[in-house]
């Protein structure tokens, strides 16, 4: 019964994509909430159930603007973070590629798909188009994220919308000093 | 506030130098895959022993996340482990958390260092520190590294080495 429920939602996610991996086995549980917090937060964005997936406070590493350097969030801090996304960059997808569940942890390698319509990083809209990976571990306690970590590949997105770092410049004021 | 950031900074590598730090581990039942891979960190990636990439990785070892053109097998490690030396000879990989599962390990790894060695591209050493975050995704077979995904926060370590954004047309000038 908890396999054929567990392919069927297997199945659903991965039909109109890529093929998932998923290596959950014996942690379905934690990969179907998971599923269900990719479905609600990180495709619709839909920031008003945040703290259905996040505990009210939590620990995060991650660099993103939901904050790092193993601080505590609240599940209210998140918000802003899903708001901005779907306004600056309404088609933004999320795709999953792996998903590899232990104990209380999920990983999920994920690539994200989207035309940059709004401000990024600072930066008025390109109008480009970009596909970059991250990688996000939560770890979950009574069905709820009381943890997280994770990065982005924010060089090689930046570089697809020309948005690069200066390296000429920092050479150049390298070379004024001298 | 700069200085700030950078007494914190000081305050974190001092912390990871002093050996107090706990890596937390989720491999129960998977403790081989995990010798083999702790094995590989110490001696290719911490220990820089290239003469040990092909005890770790097969031949066939397919590198993902890494640059167009990269090649496959024992030389896209021995590529990652030389270049690596050159522009960080001294940076710290630290493991915070390592997760089994199936036949792969995943690894979250801090990075600590100072850019004392010419950047990618010939860009001159910045002689700036930089703490970042990474994550190792191995798949394991007959003991093997055959598979490989590996990310780090690359631009907020690039931030912290104090490169910053310009639009296209500011470049341009």
């Amino acid at each position: 019964m908890r396999s054929f429920l567990l392919a069927a939602i297997v199945c659903a996610v991965a039909a109109p994509a890529v093929a998932i991996e998923t290596q959950c086995k014996g942690n379905e549980k934690n990969l179907e909430t998971y599923l269900k917090m990719y479905d609600v937060l990180f495709m619709k964005r839909d920031e008003s159930r945040v703290l259905e997936f996040y505990a009210p406070e939590f620990v995060s590493h991650n660099s993103d603007a939901g904050g790092g350097g193993a601080e505590t969030r609240t599940a209210e801090s998140m918000k802003p973070m899903w708001i901005d996304s779907k306004k600056n960059q309404p088609d933004r997808v999320m795709i999953n590629e792996l998903i590899l569940c232990a104990g209380n942890l999920v990983v999920a390698r994920v690539t994200m798909k989207g035309t940059q319509t709004g401000p990024l990083f600072g930066m008025t809209a390109t109008g480009k188009t970009y596909s970059t990976t991250a990688t996000d571990i939560y770890r979950f306690k009574d069905g709820k994220v009381v943890e997280r970590w994770g990065n982005s590949d924010g060089i090689g997105m930046l570089s697809q919308l020309g948005l690069l770092l200066p390296f000429a410049q920092a050479q150049a004021a390298r070379a004024e000093k001298k | 506030m700069v200085t700030l950031r950078l007494i914190a900074m000081a305050a974190l590598s001092f912390l990871a130098a002093s050996g107090a730090h706990a890596t937390e581990v989720k491999c129960k039942g998977n403790e081989a895959m995990l010798t083999r891979y702790l094995g590989m960190f110490d001696e290719v990636f911490n220990g820089r022993k290239l003469d040990r990439i092909a005890e770790y990785t097969s031949e066939d070892f397919q590198p993902h996340d890494s640059a167009p053109g990269t090649p496959k097998g024992h030389e896209a490690i021995r590529l990652l482990v030389t270049n690596m030396a050159k522009s960080f000879p001294k940076r710290k990989l630290t493991n915070d958390l390592i997760i089994c599962g199936g036949d792969m390990v995943v690894a979250y790894q801090t990075v600590e260092g100072i850019n004392d060695g010419p950047l990618f591209g010939g860009i001159p050493a910045t002689g700036k520190s930089f703490n970042f975050n990474w994550i190792d995704i191995c798949r394991f077979k007959y003991g093997k590294v055959v598979e490989r995904w590996g990310a780090g926060d690359a631009l907020g370590m690039m931030t912290q080495m104090g490169f910053k954004l310009t639009p296209p047309s500011a470049e341009a000038k």
